[in-house]
């Protein structure tokens, strides 16, 4: 009757094991179904790629006319003088591939990445790039006429003199972008971001730019004449000798903006000369609610304008100071008051390093653009931000403020100290209206940071991005670092000062890689003292703590491994005298595991530390040994003729191991979201 | 006798064997006229010079295939696939060709005339030297074809894609690149190169031009109601052409002429002008609802050799022409009523005089 039962179990344990291996088999064979090498090569018309794997693989100069590529994986693929003409690449991964001199006439690439590509001569005429992200692409000597990037990701793309006339631009986020001496006459940028960026000698001329965010973006000498600017955000924009001729600026906000030389006559910026189609004609504005379309009709705001002689007014908009022929700009109230504050505030401070009472306060500012993994560089992160540096410039007047002049301003000569590669992308010295400062000296930088990455917890890692500033020629006695953010002043100490601030004031949306997520920005002072040399340097940090997305590893390996674990202990289900049938199965995890194994080794990055996964790997070679030693010890007991005991020894591990196996799991679970 | 039916058999299966392989009775070719190969597959197959006409070949597989010189005059060719096929010098007259795929096919020297092409693939076909008067292209994909110089008078194209395509120097005249309703997509010729184009009498109502150039371009009495943004219309001929309602934002209009132009309503913002006819265009008129429908010249770029209308008082101030004419109503304005607008403003005594534009 026993014979029975263990007979009977056996049976179904080798069924349940075989089901799990044709699950197995039907994974593997779906895979390959997916990375399948293509045989169409070179001529692929019309082919059926749907989802295809084609990553790494070289394609150069195949023709792909109107194929179906939809969500196919082409990153880092060869595609030079490729022919993707009419082809379908909705959704396809194309990061990192090499397009260069590629066709890609009408194709349609809505949602695809493309974020890294090469695009030098290749050819876009009329494609949709509709939501597709081109995150710091070079689109310099690609061909663009009537191309589609509507909610395009363009952050830092490379435009410079490229012709984007009458491009669809319509909410894409263009924010880092270089878009000096462009060509964007008739474009629509319509909603879209463009906070920051340069535009110098731009040609917008009948451009629409209807609630476009062009908060502190550079348009100088650029022609906006005609353009539509309802509702537009040009806060601290740099204006000066723009053309603005018959542009309307209706509920737009000009406040701060620079329009010294520029031409604002027929400027059009009463809300009484807002008309229906106006608002009808921008599928933007028309799919405002009433409520917003409302807010849009309010004449333009244009206080702390900053003007000159040579800038020439509409009557209807002209400002009083100007009519009155006031001063172009006066000095702030507050500059004596704080240099009356330092010469108060001299001496040193508690921990005895030296802050002269001469010490220049140079407040500082941040904006992160984007945070990705470096390209080509394991383990390292790309920084895309601006570094604003105000302070308070002795005998300085708006109107010094040219390009010859501005050699002679203080440079505060700020550097990232912990950054293996920066580069300076842009600078511009511009009016500040930050209390105690009237000089602003706004950097773009990129930066390539190599921190020690902690990845043991791999994939629930944490990590942390730290930005560091120092003069590289004032210490600590001639120049002081203070955030803008901070409400009340903090004493300089050689304690780190630290504190959070709000993140969506710092960084933009859409900065990181879809892989992480910014848990928390803070920001830190300190007085760094060098040992050699005992000398104090004033240092300012932005430390961005980063917890990469999970999810993905859970299903595709967390979940496995763990099934994996479990299945071991299955072995102890077996009839304890079926020594064969037990090491048998044994022999077939312990080979399941080297195969998943050998699959990680690939999929994954190289990793050099002990990850969560290498210990659950060796978590399942452990369990794997534990129950061949478990087998043949429970085997030696029914040898020896002990069936009780060999009983006993099984039953308590079917106890154990499962409930190790769940305490194990909640750990890590606990560990990771905790 | 059991090697006689042995025999009988194998002799049968080789029959059907060479039977399914072509699919073609015997004389075929090179006499195939009126032949039904509906859904076969006859791929890599020889029918150059081939008598084909009204040949039902509706579904057929004709990759690769060679029909060079073959009649398929009237043909039904709905739905083949014709990929990379060899159609040099074919007749291919008035065939039936709805829904074909001709992706990489060689169309030199074909007869297309009268031939319906309506949603056929022919993304970067070169059509440089296919005869195409008459021919119906609605809906058609011709994503970067070739057309430099192609003869399409009379053509329909209603809804057909023509993204960069190339077609500098090609009679449309009379052709129709217009939509349905407004509810379907225009013929797209988004940076499509039609520098030289005639399109005298053609309706693109509803059709996308953005970004396309248009230089040279005739454009006589054709109906243009369309997206032309920052289009390039340099020395375009658009006399009586009726653009009503287009919007012509930051296009090109040098040295265009638009004698006698229907330009109610279009918003030419930014537009460059220089050098510019504007004689007896129809700059505003008032529509059946009453409303006042104007041209809107904001911010337009123009100098000395701009011809406007002669009721125009430009030596008065010429920047008045866009505060006069663009007065539609406001928000908050009843309707205007019907009227004949006065096309020169009335000069206030205290107007300062504005320079010439560069």
């Amino acid at each position: 009757m026993v014979d029975e039962v263990s007979a009977v179990r056996n049976r179904l344990l080798i069924t349940l094991v075989l089901g799990v291996l044709l699950v197995v088999l039907t994974v593997v064979g779906l895979r390959y179904m997916i990375v399948r090498p293509i045989t169409c090569t070179p001529v692929c018309i019309g082919e059926n790629l749907l989802g295809r794997d084609l990553q790494g693989l070289d394609l150069a100069g195949t023709n792909f006319v109107e194929a179906n590529l939809q969500g196919a994986d082409l990153r880092a693929a060869n595609l030079r003088q490729v022919d993707l003409s009419g082809a379908n690449l909705t959704n396809a991964n194309l990061r990192n591939a090499d397009l260069s001199e590629a066709q890609l006439i009408g194709a349609n690439l809505t949602g695809a990445d493309l974020g890294g590509t090469r695009l030098s001569g290749a050819n876009l005429t009329g494609a949709i790039l509709d939501r597709a992200d081109l995150t710091a692409v070079d689109l310099t000597e690609a061909a663009l006429q009537g191309a589609s990037f509507g909610e395009a990701k363009l952050t830092n793309t490379r435009l410079n003199g490229a012709n984007l006339n009458g491009l669809q631009l319509a909410k894409a986020n263009l924010s880092g972008a270089v878009l000096d001496g462009a060509g964007l006459s008739g474009a629509n940028l319509s909603s879209a971001d463009l906070s920051g960026v340069s535009l110098r000698g731009v040609d917008l001329t009948g451009a629409w730019l209807n609630i476009t965010n062009l908060t502190g973006a550079d348009l100088t000498g650029a022609d906006l004449s005609g353009s539509r600017l309802i509702g537009a955000r040009l806060t601290s924009a740099n204006l000066a000798d723009s053309r603005l001729q018959g542009a309307v600026v209706i509920g737009a906000t000009l406040n701060g903006a620079n329009v010294r030389g520029a031409d604002l006559r027929r400027l059009r910026g009463l809300a009484i000369n807002l008309t229906t189609d106006d608002l009808r004609l921008d599928p933007v504005l028309a799919e405002l609610n009433e409520l917003q379309q409302r807010e849009l009709q309010r004449d333009v705001t244009l206080q702390g304008l900053a003007f000159d002689a040579l800038t020439q007014w509409d009557p209807a908009l002209q400002p009083a100071e100007a009519l009155a022929a006031a001063p172009p700009v006066s000095a702030p109230a507050f500059i004596t008051d704080t240099a009356a504050a330092a010469d108060a505030d001299a001496t040193t401070t508690a921990d005895g390093f030296a802050a002269s009472a001469t010490a220049q306060p140079v407040k500082v500012n941040f904006y992160v653009n984007a945070l990705r993994n470096a390209p080509g560089q394991p383990g390292a992160y790309e920084v895309d931000f601006y570094l604003d540096s105000l302070w308070q410039e002795a005998d300085f007047t708006p109107d010094k403020l040219t390009d010859a002049t501005v050699d002679q301003f203080f440079d505060p000569l700020l550097e990232v100290v912990n950054a293996s590669q920066v580069q300076e992308v842009g600078r511009r010295y511009d009016r500040s209206f930050e209390p105690g400062t009237n000089l602003r000296l706004r950097q773009r930088l990129i930066a390539i940071f190599a921190p020690p990455l902690d990845l043991r917890a791999f994939p629930f890692d944490r990590q942390v991005v730290s930005l560091q500033f120092e003069s590289a020629e004032y210490d600590s006695e001639s120049l002081l670092l203070d955030f803008v953010g901070l409400i009340e002043p903090v004493a300089p100490s050689e304690n780190l000062y630290s504190q959070s601030v709000p993140r969506g004031r710092y960084i933009d949306s859409n900065a990181i890689d879809p892989e992480w997520r910014i848990e928390e920005i803070r920001i830190g002072q300190v007085i760094r003292i060098l040992p050699y040399d005992n000398s104090a340097w004033s240092q300012f940090r932005t430390d961005l703590v980063v917890k990469r997305v999970a999810a993905g590893y859970l299903w595709r390996i967390w979940a496995v491994l763990a099934g994996l674990w479990l299945l071991v202990g299955s072995v102890l289900l077996v009839d304890s005298r079926a020594l064969t049938m037990r090491l048998w199965l044994l022999f077939l995890l312990f080979w399941i595991v080297v195969a998943f194994q050998a699959i990680l080794t690939r999929v994954l990055p190289p990793l050099d530390a002990f990850t969560l996964f290498d210990r659950y790997l060796l978590v399942c070679y452990c369990a794997i040994v534990l129950m061949a030693i478990l087998t043949l010890l429970i085997h030696l007991c029914h040898l020896q003729g002990s069936a009780r005991w060999a009983r006993w020894i099984n039953w308590g591990c079917v106890i154990l191991y499962p409930t190790v196996f769940v305490a194990a799991n909640v750990w890590v679970v606990m560990n990771a979201f905790g | 006798m059991s090697k006689f039916y042995w025999l009988l058999w194998v002799s049968l299966l080789l029959c059907l064997a060479s039977c399914e392989s072509t699919g073609l009775p015997a004389g075929c070719p090179p006499v195939c006229s009126g032949l039904n190969l509906r859904g076969r597959d006859l791929t890599g197959i020889d029918l150059s010079g081939a008598n084909l006409r009204r040949a039902i070949l509706r579904n057929t597989l004709l990759v690769n295939a060679n029909l060079a010189g073959a009649d398929l005059a009237g043909a039904n060719l709905a739905r083949a696939n014709l990929v990379r096929a060899n159609l040099r010098g074919a007749n291919l007259n008035g065939a039936n060709l709805q829904n074909a795929k001709l992706v990489g096919a060689n169309l030199t020297d074909a007869d297309l005339a009268g031939a319906d092409l309506t949603n056929a693939v022919l993304t970067r076909v070169d059509l440089t030297r296919v005869r195409l008067t008459a021919v119906i292209l609605d809906n058609a994909r011709l994503v970067g074809a070739n057309l430099w110089g192609v003869d399409l008078s009379g053509a329909q194209l209603i809804g057909a894609n023509l993204a960069g395509a190339r077609i500098p120097g090609a009679n449309l005249s009379g052709a129709n690149l217009s939509r349905v309703d407004e509810r379907q997509a225009g013929t797209n010729l988004s940076g499509a190169d039609l520098r030289g184009i005639n399109l005298s009498g053609a309706n693109l109502t509803g059709a996308e031009l953005r970004g396309a150039n248009l230089a040279r371009a005739e454009l006589v009495g054709a109906t243009i109601q369309a997206g032309l943004w920052g289009a390039d219309l340099t020395r375009a001929n658009l006399r009586n052409a009726t653009l009503n309602e287009s919007i012509l934002s930051g296009a090109n209009l040098t040295a265009a002429d638009l004698t006698g132009a229907q330009l109610a309503g279009v918003l030419l913002n930014g537009v460059r002008l220089e050098g510019a006819t504007l004689l007896s265009a129809t700059l505003v008129y008032t529509s059946s609802s009453g409303a006042l429908t104007t041209v809107d010249l904001a911010g337009a770029h123009y100098d000395d050799t701009t011809i406007f209308p002669p009721t125009f008082d430009v030596t008065v101030d010429r920047f008045e022409i866009d505060t006069a004419l663009v007065i539609t109503p406001t928000l908050t304005d009843s309707p205007l009523p019907t009227s004949t607008i006065p096309l020169t403003a009335p000069a206030p005594a205290d107007a300062p005089q504005e320079e010439t534009q560069p």
